[in-house]
């Protein structure tokens, strides 16, 4: 059998990465949101999508459009890389 | 509920199994896959964070970016197939050890 | 919506294509492209017509500021950015009309650099860390299809791919050390976060988060381990994308770490300080030993390209205002140089066909012009007295003294010394006798080409005889960069 080292490396690697996070998480605990402001958030019981559709588009209507934008741009890349050479 | 830690050790493995992905791997979709994973990864993340503020409440704001951040990654992957098409047609293989005839 | 800077961009994006629909091939090339220009032309007008009150007090974009909505800021730090950014998109469409000639698809290809024009002064005015990620995707995206733009040539899809997936690694990186940076806050508005970390101590969390934001911009900032795909993408792109995007996406990914390291994380500066004097040595000692070993010119550039780099970060090592002002007036002044340098090797390769250095023996005496342009850029880059480019290594080595690092300093001067060596080696080529009869009918390059060789040369001398005019700039924006009360 055809033993790949590179793939041997790379498991011993991953595996020592995943214990080194491991250790790393359970010896230093996270500060969850330690040095946060308080704003409001959405409570669970009610309508979750809707509520955080709202919040979208009032916030972050910016960030879609340029989105859009890039999903644009990404479809013109595409054309431009499959176009006819004749054109 | 599990605490958050076990939420961020998922995040933080699949990152490295992203990466492993991306390094040991040598068929060029793979290496797509392999970025995908890298970044739902980070998106676990927002996730999880969104939820453990406070108890009982979720935070939208982290939802909204994974929401625009899937777009995103949706584009990269389409302009790397894109290029992969090209690849096979150049090479004739999409083994990534094969594609080094430029050095220096 | 956005400001006339972004959005005259964006709509120039979106009617360049329409426009080559419908005209025809032969002419579609010069149509677009004057099209284009006016989009430049326009954002540029637009953006100097806005500077005295950008000195005065920042614009908003949603004017009221909170802490969950999309921020754009345009501030003098980001107006010093995206001056160089459309400065050089507008060079490199006026150059492209007679280079990308013969080349297909040329429509879209006016169009995907207008859009990564906007990504770059999108992301340099944003005032928030996911408004800035988009941005920076944007860019990232089309920068992509454009190094890979002449599919048919085997080594611009293999660049293409191989910069693509260290990029969007990057992009990932990026992506999970913002969460990270979101954990410890709430928020996601810089001045913010730069508030409520100012107090707080720093943990191993911060440090990480710290750490995978500079693996992540700094994959695209050429950080020494992760510079591999420089060269390749460099030498592989078309010249005038090889010009914006050492020039201006590089460039953009140092202002973006100084921004970062400046404004979020000063608290934990003593830290990153060593880091960072640690990048600028390997980037110095990789970029120009390497250098020397090439005799393919455009893969020299690239490689020069990382030494710069490494120049840039001595700035940022230093940590005070003169550092900072001292890297930023690098960042603007390499662009320039970097980008001449490109389109002068460019418009070889368009008369002639080949870039190595032997082929090249002898081409100045048959192209003045461009040899004479590209002999500044040269000297600009080894840091020649009366060019921009010893201005801003000379504020670099005052920066060092003032912060008492003087063995960064000695070692500037000594690789400066050291990166003569490559340099020279291209202008002995361009001034020698012609070795063969090939080049008998080589004629000057085109008048196209040359206008925005001779307007970045003249930008070069310029900024040399009289650096007041982006000293000022950079001192300025240096000042808002490290006190974030002003943007709150």
């Amino acid at each position: 059998m055809r033993v790949d080292y590179l793939q041997v490396i790379g498991v011993m690697f991953a595996i020592a990465a995943i214990a080194v996070a491991l250790i790393m998480i359970t010896e230093q605990e996270f500060p969850l949101f330690k040095y946060a402001e308080s704003r409001t958030l959405i409570n669970i019981g009610e309508d979750v999508g809707e509520r955080s559709g709202i919040f979208l588009w009032k916030n972050r209507s910016l960030d879609l459009l340029i989105q859009a934008f890039v999903l644009l741009a990404s479809a013109i890349g595409c054309v431009a890389l499959f176009r006819a050479e004749r054109w | 509920m599990p605490s958050f830690s076990a939420y961020l050790a998922c995040a933080i493995i699949l990152y490295i199994i992203g990466l492993y992905c991306l390094v040991t791997k040598r068929n060029l979709i793979r290496l797509i896959m392999g970025m995908e994973i890298l970044v739902n990864a980070a998106h676990i993340n927002f996730i999880a964070l969104s939820a453990y503020w406070v108890p009982g409440f979720i935070d939208p704001l982290a939802r909204s970016i994974v929401m625009i951040s899937i777009g995103l990654a949706g584009c990269v992957g389409a302009v790397l197939l894109s290029f992969t098409v090209y690849a096979y047609r150049h090479y004739g293989t999409l083994d990534v050890r094969r594609m080094r005839e430029l050095r220096g | 919506m956005f400001t006339p800077i972004i959005d005259s961009l964006l709509i120039f994006s979106i009617i360049t294509p329409i426009i080559g629909f419908f005209t025809k091939k032969k002419s579609s090339c010069l149509i677009c492209g004057v099209v284009s220009i006016g989009g430049y032309i326009v954002s540029m007008a637009y953006l100097l017509h806005l500077l005295p009150q950008i000195f005065r007090n920042p614009i908003r974009i949603p004017v009221k500021a909170s802490l969950v909505s999309t921020s754009i800021i345009i501030d003098v730090p980001g107006s010093l950015m995206s001056l160089l950014a459309l400065a050089l998109g507008l060079f490199v469409t006026i150059y492209s009309i007679r280079f990308m000639e013969r080349d297909s698809g040329t429509p879209l290809y006016y169009s995907l650099i207008l859009a990564m024009i906007t990504g770059i002064v999108g992301a340099s005015y944003s005032g928030d860390l996911f408004t800035l990620f988009i941005f920076w995707e944007l860019m990232c995206i089309t920068s992509y299809v454009l190094v890979g733009f002449r599919r048919n040539v085997k080594e611009s899809v293999e660049a293409a791919i191989k910069y693509m997936l260290m990029s969007g690694v990057g992009s990932a990186t990026i992506l999970f050390g913002m969460s990270l940076l979101y954990g410890l806050t709430g928020t996601l508005n810089l001045p913010r976060i730069a508030l409520s970390l100012k107090a707080g101590e720093g943990g191993p969390w911060l440090y990480t988060s710290l750490g995978m934001l500079i693996t992540g911009f700094g994959i695209k900032a050429a950080i020494v381990p992760l510079h591999v795909w420089v060269p390749d993408a460099y030498a592989a792109a078309p010249s005038p994308i090889s010009a914006v995007i050492a020039g201006a996406s590089t460039e953009l990914a140092v202002f973006v770490i100084c921004k970062l390291l400046f404004f979020i994380f000063p608290a934990i500066k003593v830290s990153w300080i060593e880091f960072f004097a640690a990048f600028a040595v390997l980037n110095m000692i990789l970029g120009n030993i390497a250098g020397l070993l090439q005799s393919d010119v455009k893969r020299m550039l690239a490689y020069s390209s990382v030494a710069h780099i490494g120049y840039i970060f001595i700035g940022i090592a230093a940590g005070t205002k003169l550092g900072l002002t001292a890297a930023l007036l690098h960042i603007f002044n390499h662009g320039l140089m970097k980008a001449l340098a490109f389109l002068c090797i460019g418009a070889i390769i368009y008369r002639i066909g080949a870039r190595n250095l032997e082929d090249l023996a002898g081409v100045g005496r048959k192209m003045p012009i461009t040899s004479t342009a590209f002999t500044i850029a040269v000297l600009g880059l080894i840091g020649m007295p009366p060019l921009n480019g010893f201005i801003s290594k000379l504020i670099l080595f005052m920066s060092c003294l003032d912060s008492g690092m003087l063995w960064l300093g000695i070692l500037l001067i000594i690789f400066s010394a050291v990166s003569t060596g490559y340099y020279i080696r291209i202008l002995k080529a361009l001034i020698a006798a012609p070795r063969n009869e090939k080049f008998n009918d080589v004629k000057e390059a085109p008048i196209l080409i040359l206008i925005p060789i001779c307007c970045l040369a003249f930008l070069v001398i310029l900024l040399g005889i009289w650096p007041d005019l982006i000293l000022r700039f950079a001192e300025e924006s240096s000042l808002w960069l490290m006190e974030v009360e002003r943007y709150v």
